[in-house]
């Protein structure tokens, strides 16, 4: 079975094009344009990843990554944050770089993206079947 | 001592300074004692003298009486007596006479130095030319006096009249220091304040403090504390400045740049005092952070079209797209430069609008031709989305005073700005009305609509309504641009009435007369 994505973007000429590569690569993917969706996505698929942008109308990456992390099923989704901030997004309380498996800047590329994905997704696999192997 | 050598004030008043009243000040000169008639009463004793030695002689060696030659020798005493008496009474009168001219003038001069008439002392000198010189000497020494105490008080109310001015602009300069709006203050080497300006004492100082010296401890702010108590320390520092959030006496912080230099070393590594000067910068602090909101702001803008340009050219040079989907991502890419260059020429036309450098060519214009045009160039992107673009034109030609290509903008930000927010198969109206010395025109939607905040902040630069963002892309500047063009420029009004989910309709109104 392959992996499962949401994809959060407000703007369709983000979301279309990394669902495009993502899609071509194998995976499933979800894409919603705010994080109130994208967390509707979370609860309904169960996804193997989340990345999202961080502007969001409703629901904004940060608060989508809060509500992840607090949730007992959900709380190690790695969540990919795609951003067009610079230093503003230091400024942000409630930026927590921990909450985060990795930040890719705007304008990215897409192979990037899939790069990120593929070696986000072989970490959690490797630390799922070590805590398999010790229980 | 003699009174008549010295020619200072002081040996002067010193001589006469032990005289009691009435004891003369004045005594004839050694020298001059002997007078010429006292001369010649001598030379008169020797005559008679010698005639008296010669009639004894005669007498001895001739019989001559003895009665006739006493009688003789007696008369002729006698009379020499008489004359030498008178000689001497009329010789000593004339001196003491002198001698009380001279002292009365002292006398005056003594009393009163600046009316004395030292010439007094010419006008009554004697004769002889020994009491003339020491007359004349007396004068000028009087003279001189006279005129040296009148340089040195004529010279002490010059200073004085100096000193005073001197005061008052001291106290001026302090009058002016401490009513200053910028603290100032001065710390000496103790971290005492010496002195403080009223803006300071109410920014930095505990109230109800003025009759002590504070010190650098009370100082309300700990960053502006510890800034000054650096620079005591390093006694080599001359000049400092730093920018500083300061906390002051009500808590409050703002933004300071305070500036330090240090006055009078009066001994090497020793004693000297800091000026402290501090300046609110809280005003440019705000446009510098304002500055660079904008920035990201445009930075964010401008990101995300370059993203999916960005992102479908790597997808389009992967390959293995049918021709179907290539169609697509190009068609993207040319709209997302186009939406780039939008952002841009916005840009660019709001930073000339505000900056004055925007060349605007008035003139007499029809506005429902230009109106029309404008609705020309949207009507593509209205059929797009089914939008029906109605145009009611007023029947009346309305002149007015405009920049044709601003103006077009202007309708065309609007326009867009309405098909935009107006979702599928809606209605978007554009109205032109000419009133009383006035001409409007006015772009109604039946889009989404705007709450009571997004009506008051939809005109700021980037301001996005955030519910709907994902809905029209935009440059977050089209409204701001309108705004300038018609108030900055124009001299008009624009105006927006909104109900949320019903539709907006934005009002630009201009005066023609």
């Amino acid at each position: 079975m392959s992996a499962r994505i949401v994809i959060c973007d407000d703007s369709p000429v983000i979301l279309k094009p990394i669902e495009f590569k993502l899609k071509g690569a194998g995976f499933e993917v979800f894409a919603a344009d705010d994080g109130e969706q994208g967390w509707n996505f979370v609860l309904r698929y169960n996804p193997d990843l989340v990345i999202t942008d961080l502007q969001m109308p409703r629901m904004d990456g940060l608060d989508l990554t809060r509500r992840i992390r607090e949730s007992p099923e959900h709380c190690d989704l790695p969540v990919v944050l795609l951003t067009a901030k610079g230093f503003e997004l230091d400024c942000d309380q409630r930026f927590q770089p921990a909450d985060f498996s990795a930040i890719i800047r705007k304008p990215f590329s897409p192979r990037e993206v899939l790069a990120c994905v593929e070696s986000t997704l072989a970490a959690r696999m490797r630390a799922l079947s070590d805590t398999v192997s010790l229980a | 001592m003699s009174v008549f050598a010295p020619n200072r004030l002081t040996t002067l008043t010193q001589a006469a300074a032990p005289a009691a009243p009435g004891e003369r000040l004045v005594r004839a000169p050694r020298a001059v004692r002997w007078t010429w008639n006292e001369r010649f009463v001598a030379l008169a004793f020797l005559g008679v003298g010698a005639a008296t030695g010669a009639l004894v002689y005669r007498g001895l060696t001739q019989e001559i009486p003895p009665l006739w030659q006493m009688g003789a020798l007696g008369g002729g005493w006698i009379a020499i007596a008489a004359m030498a008496l008178s000689v001497a009474v009329s010789s000593r009168l004339r001196v003491g006479r002198l001698l009380s001219q001279a002292n009365e003038a002292l006398e005056r001069f003594i009393r009163d130095p600046h009316e004395a008439k030292c010439d007094l002392l010419r006008q009554w000198r004697p004769d002889e030319p020994a009491w003339r010189m020491h007359f004349d000497r007396l004068a000028d020494a009087l003279d001189a006096s006279q005129r040296q105490l009148l340089d040195g008080e004529r010279r002490a109310t010059g200073q004085n009249v100096r000193v005073h001015q001197l005061e008052e602009e001291v106290e001026e300069f302090r009058e002016f220091l401490q009513r200053l709006d910028s603290p100032l203050a001065a710390v000496d080497a103790y971290g005492e304040v010496r002195f403080a300006n009223d803006a300071f004492r109410a920014a930095f100082l505990p109230t109800g403090d003025a009759g002590h010296t504070p010190r650098l401890e009370s100082i309300s702010s700990p960053a502006l504390m510890q800034f000054l108590a650096e620079i005591l320390q390093h006694h080599r520092v001359q000049h400092r400045t730093r920018e500083m959030l300061a906390q002051g006496s009500g808590g409050a912080e703002r933004w300071y740049r305070v500036s330090c230099q240090r006055l009078r070393e009066r001994s090497p590594g020793g004693d000297s005092i800091l000026l402290v000067a501090l300046s609110n910068i809280d005003e440019q602090k705000s446009v510098h952070r304002r500055n660079a909101e904008f920035v990201s702001n445009v930075a964010h803008e401008m990101k995300t079209p370059l993203a999916g340009i960005k992102a479908y050219v790597e997808l389009l040079a992967d390959g293995g797209l049918d021709a179907e989907t290539r169609d697509s991502f190009l068609e993207t890419i040319d709209v997302q430069t186009d939406r780039l260059k939008r952002l841009i020429d916005n840009l660019l036309n709001m930073a000339r609008i505000e900056a004055g450098v925007v060349h605007v060519a008035k003139e007499p214009i029809s506005l429902n031709a230009c109106l029309e045009e404008a609705a020309r160039i949207v009507q593509p992107s209205a059929a797009a989305k089914q939008i029906d673009l109605k145009i009611e034109l007023t029947s009346l030609y309305v002149n007015l005073y405009a920049d044709r290509d601003l103006l077009m903008q202007a309708a065309l930000n609007l326009l867009s700005n309405a098909v935009k927010y107006t979702p599928d198969g809606g209605t978007v109206t554009l109205r032109s009305m000419g009133a009383e010395g006035e001409a409007i025109f006015e772009v109604s939607d039946t889009g989404v609509g705007l709450d009571e905040v997004d009506r008051v902040r939809v005109f700021e630069k980037f301001y996005r309504v955030r519910k709907d963002s994902h809905m029209a892309p935009g440059t977050g500047l089209g409204l701001a641009l309108v705004k300038l063009i018609v108030e900055d420029v124009h001299g008009g009004r624009l105006t927006v009435d909104s109900e949320l989910g019903k539709g907006s309709s934005f009002r630009a109104t201009f005066r023609t007369a």
